[in-house]
Parts: structure tokens; sequence; C-alpha cells
């Protein structure tokens, strides 16, 4: 896998799954380049865990590979769109697999309510990686509802198949993420003197 | 205005974690240990029905034989 060749002369992404589909290793590569950094956020944001992630990111990166000749270029932006949508089946996946869902009967704390955010643009100044920190931090079920709805807008249905719970328990279990995370927000906001 | 788990989306999407150090080797490492394992067993597949193919077909050999020198 060199990366030399692709990074004097950039390609599209068009043609870099094009090139990849053909197993020219020098696009892999410069697939790897590209995208692997947010696949691992992605990952992490569902695990949590940043070994977990990483194995996650590196599954997800093979199996891209593997099948990206099914993959239909539609403009900017739908290559990484693939790409995470490919990242977020196989964690949601390994997550069940790992029974790590079967808490969802016993998800019943933090009832109640939690104020909002004082102010947007104190949300806007907490560090990123601060914030995936606090998603990373929720329960499994809850961190996968979040993330699932608020971040990667999947319905309450395609979630309730997903992880085998009902459209009422994802819709409950998102107020429960929702408010956790004001909660970690606030605190954060608190303690930085914000 | 957007509300905060709006600007939170906004900030997550596309954002880029960096790698531990030695990650594209860990990759490379997986994805080859990935393929070969795949060739391994491409091959056992392709040994797997082959032998029983070409055995059924020099039994069906024999038994034409055997049946014209009746």
């Amino acid at each position: 896998m060199g990366e030399k060749g692709m990074k004097e002369n950039p390609v599209s992404d068009s043609e870099l799954a094009l090139r990849c589909a053909r197993k020219d290793s020098e696009a892999q590569s410069e697939l790897y380049t590209r995208y692997a950094g947010r696949l691992y956020a992605v990952c992490f944001r569902y695990t949590g865990d940043r070994d977990d992630a990483q194995d996650l990111m590196h599954d997800a990166m093979i199996k891209a590979m593997e099948s990206i000749g099914s993959f239909r270029y539609n403009g900017e932006g739908s290559l990484y769109a693939w790409l995470r949508r490919l990242a977020v089946n196989i964690s949601i996946d390994r997550l069940r697999e790992l029974g790590r869902y079967q808490t969802v009967s016993l998800d019943s704390t933090m009832e109640g309510t939690v104020p909002e955010p004082q102010d947007d643009d104190d949300v806007d100044a907490i560090p990123v990686q601060v914030m995936l920190d606090m998603i990373a931090s929720l329960p499994d079920v809850r961190r996968t509802v979040f993330n699932m709805y608020c971040i990667d807008g999947f319905s309450h249905k395609e979630i309730a198949d997903a992880i085998h719970i009902t459209e009422k328990g994802s819709a409950s279990i998102l107020a429960k993420s929702r408010a956790q995370l004001k909660n970690a927000i606030n605190e954060y906001l608190k303690r930085t003197g914000r | 205005m957007k509300d905060w788990e709006d600007r939170i989306k906004d900030r997550l999407d596309g954002y880029e974690m960096k790698l531990p150090a030695s990650d594209r080797d860990a990759f490379l490492n997986r994805k080859a240990t990935r393929e070969r394992y795949a060739r391994r067993r491409r091959n056992i597949l392709s040994l797997a029905v082959g032998i029983p193919a070409a055995l059924a077909i020099l039994c069906a050999i024999f038994f034409f034989v055997y049946l014209l020198s009746r």
C-alpha cells in the first residue's frame, strides 16, 4: 500500500471508489488515509471504548474494501455516508453479539426533567473530544439510541429493528439519554465556569 | 435557531479522531491475515467440490467402459 502517488495527485471519491473496486492497493491506502480517522470516531461514538472502536474501524474498512463494488456514487459526501453506514451497522451488530443491549428493560433510572443547556454558544465551546467522551460515558443502549436517532438520523422504527426493542422503548430510552447528556453538559459547563 | 442536539450533531459530523500511532500497521496485518484466510477457505472449497466431481466423472467413465465391454 503505497501512499506517495495519490498524495501528489489527489483523486476524487468516485475515482477512488472505482480504483478500490479494482483492488488497487494504492487506492485502498488512500481510502484508509482519507476516512480511517472519521470512521474511528463513528465507532468510538457507538462503543465508548478506544480499543473496541479501533477493531471495529478495521473491520469496517476491510468490509468496505471487499464490497466497494456495490457502492454507487451520488455526489460529494456519498462515499463517506456509505462508509459511515457500514461502520454503524458493524458497530451495532458487534454490540448486539456481545449481548450489550440486554439491559434495556432495566434502563429505568434518570427520570424527571433536566434543564436545557443555558446558552447554545456554551455548547459550542465544549471541545468535540469532550463531547464524544460524554456520549461514550452513556450506558450502551442509551448511547446507541442517541447516536442512531440524533446523530445518524435513524427513525425509531429502524432503531427498534436494529437492537430488538419496541419503538416506544426507543423513544423512552432516547428521552433518558438526552436527560443524562444534558446533565453531563451542564455539569461540565459549571465545572469550567461558563 | 438550532437546539443543542443539532449543534452537537453538526460538530460531530465528519469529526476525525486521532488514530493510535501504529494503527496503519495493525490494519495492514489484519487485512493480510483476513485475505490469507479467505484464500485458504477458497482453496479448501475448490478441493471439496473438485475432488468429488473428479471422482464422479471417473466413476461415470469406468461405468461407461464397463457397459461397452459387456
